[in-house]
């Protein structure tokens, strides 16, 4: 049943958007990194995985946004979603905990780094979570993705959804043993920047961006 | 996989002749087996270029694959109820006009070659002005179709403006919006009345263009080579005087009006075939202008998107369609040729 969501969200895609996948993933693990401007990201990435695998894939989501009412039932029944708290209080239990958990469980994992959707098209800084799992779980592919013309499609804070051509860069996949040893270190902030500069060389971002 | 696409191209390709058969459509047969002809010798050379390692083979290969399946779909979209037809067409017409309006990058307020956030709801409303146009053609409330665009909607997206209270990157964003509902909506939804008076003679139409497309490319090459070995003759110099260097480098006047009147021979064999119009038939005359017509129109409509596509640092306007581009790329020519013969064949005859 899920699967025949997930096919007819690819055709919507495809209709609407010109979403063509050109070379879908082999099945297998992967920590696919993207930048995150719409809540439309997510379905596209999904559809980078084969549809045998979509079960096997998991995501990170607010838990202010996602827990309840009928966005947060899509979430966690398509998308498999973790809910981790946006605002810690006290008790603060580490956002990284349960992505951990998931990858050694064998699931995919689909990250945004930058946290939070942002001004569209602008590509924030990444947080250091990435670098620490890419240090942790070496040998897990990392695939950045550039998801390109789709902040132009739903833009934080609006509502109405006007189809443009997106287009999809995927860079080579990268392990992590091969980044600490391409950098010669361990630290996850050296690791995280590495990743942030790929994509943003991917996007041609020049300039940087204007907030954190 | 690739059995199952095969299986599905044959399927289509049948069922389109099945239906022609049934229709009594001698003609529309004829047209469609000249094509199958054409993509049959097109896939065969194709194949001979790739073993015999030529260059070009890969490039040829994989156009020559989307020329089979957008003929079997469009084919089959065009043979089948009117319904079909139209809802076809409207899409074609919402993938282009998304296709034009994601050439350019958005900002917060419209800049020089790009268009602003606040735009998207102008941009809303033309997408949803295509099934609009589609019900209106399918209805053949002819006056309506003419003005709806052109006046209602021309009119409504500075309103729009208006009423978002916008100063800024005004005149910019409604320049490039309303360029895009005028090619893509309006002058491509002809189509949509063309299959009013005829599919086959939006087969012919299409036909020529896409003939004007192919020919183009080969008499081009000759004529280069033509050039090449007769350097610094007059001939030589008439014959490589470029039509727009700048747009495109390769394109001279002499292989445009020499193609243009083979498409004007071409479209001289269609006129046996011609329905019937309310007020005469297809005469050999009117024919050959039309084809002729029709082969300068296909390559100016090539070259101004080809210009627009430069204006905005683009080599194509997509990627939808594997050795092509994008769905821009296949219609340019479309755009200038489909309302131009409509409207002659629709003042002539009618």
């Amino acid at each position: 049943m899920r699967i025949v969501v997930h096919l007819l969200i690819r055709v919507l895609l495809r209709l609407f958007f010109g979403v063509t996948v050109l070379d879908r993933l082999a099945p297998g693990q992967y920590i696919v990194i993207a930048n995150h401007n719409t809540h439309i990201d997510i379905m596209i990435l999904f559809s980078l995985f084969p549809l045998s695998m979509v079960s096997k894939v998991r995501t990170l989501a607010a838990k202010d946004y996602f827990s309840s009412g009928a966005k947060g039932w899509l979430a966690r029944q398509l998308f498999n979603v973790i809910l981790i708290e946006r605002h810690p209080g006290f008790h603060r239990e580490n956002p990284i905990e349960p992505i951990r958990q998931a990858i050694r469980n064998g699931y995919s994992i689909i990250l945004f780094p930058e946290g939070s959707r942002g001004r569209p098209g602008v590509l924030a800084h990444f947080k250091t979570g990435v670098g620490e799992l890419a240090a942790e779980f070496p040998d897990i592919p990392i695939i950045p993705v550039a998801l390109m013309g789709i902040e132009k499609t739903l833009p934080r804070n609006e509502v109405l959804i006007v189809p443009f051509s997106i287009e999809i860069k995927r860079m080579p996949a990268v392990t992590g043993r091969e980044l600490m040893e391409q950098l010669g270190t361990k630290s996850r902030k050296d690791i995280t920047a590495e990743l942030e500069m790929r994509l943003r060389t991917a996007i041609g971002d020049a300039s940087g961006p204007l907030e954190k | 996989m690739k059995i199952i696409k095969h299986a599905l191209l044959i399927v289509m390709i049948a069922a389109s002749v099945f239906n022609l058969v049934h229709k009594d459509e001698i003609g529309m047969l004829m047209i469609l087996g000249i094509v199958i002809g054409l993509l049959i010798f097109f896939t065969v050379a194709g194949r001979i270029m790739t073993r015999k390692q030529l260059p070009m083979a890969d490039e040829i290969q994989k156009r020559t694959v989307t020329w089979w399946w957008m003929i079997a779909i469009f084919m089959l979209a065009i043979v089948t109820h009117r319904l079909v037809s139209f809802v076809f067409l409207g899409f074609l017409c919402f993938s282009a006009l998304r296709e034009y309006y994601s050439l350019m990058p958005m900002k917060e307020v419209s800049e020089s070659k790009t268009l602003s956030f606040r735009d998207r709801t102008s941009i809303f409303i033309t997408y949803i002005s295509i099934p609009l146009v589609v019900y209106i053609a399918y209805i053949e409330w002819y006056n309506l179709f003419i003005i709806l665009v052109p006046v209602y909607l021309f009119l409504l997206v500075p309103i729009i403006f208006v009423v978002q209270n916008r100063t800024d990157g005004t005149i910019k964003s409604l320049g490039i919006i309303s360029i895009g509902f005028m090619f893509f909506v309006f002058n491509f939804g002809h189509c949509l009345f063309m299959i009013n008076i005829g599919p086959l003679v939006l087969l012919y139409c299409f036909a020529l263009t896409e003939a004007r497309d192919l020919l183009s490319f080969w008499v081009g090459k000759s004529f280069a080579g033509i050039s090449r070995s007769h350097q610094g003759t007059t001939l030589a110099r008439l014959l490589e005087k470029r039509i727009a260097v700048n747009i495109s480098p390769n394109k001279t006047w002499a292989a445009g009006l020499l193609v243009a009147v083979l498409i004007s021979l071409l479209s001289l064999q269609f006129v046996r075939i011609m329905p019937e119009f309310p007020d005469g038939r297809f005469s050999y005359g009117f024919s050959a202008i039309l084809g002729f017509m029709i082969g300068i129109l296909g390559l100016m409509g090539d070259l101004v998107f080809s210009m627009v596509k430069r204006d905005m640092g683009k080599k194509n306007s997509g990627t939808l369609l594997p050795g092509h581009g994008g769905i821009i790329d296949r219609v340019d020519s479309l755009i200038f040729t489909v309302p131009i013969t409509f409207h002659m064949i629709y003042w002539m005859y009618f």
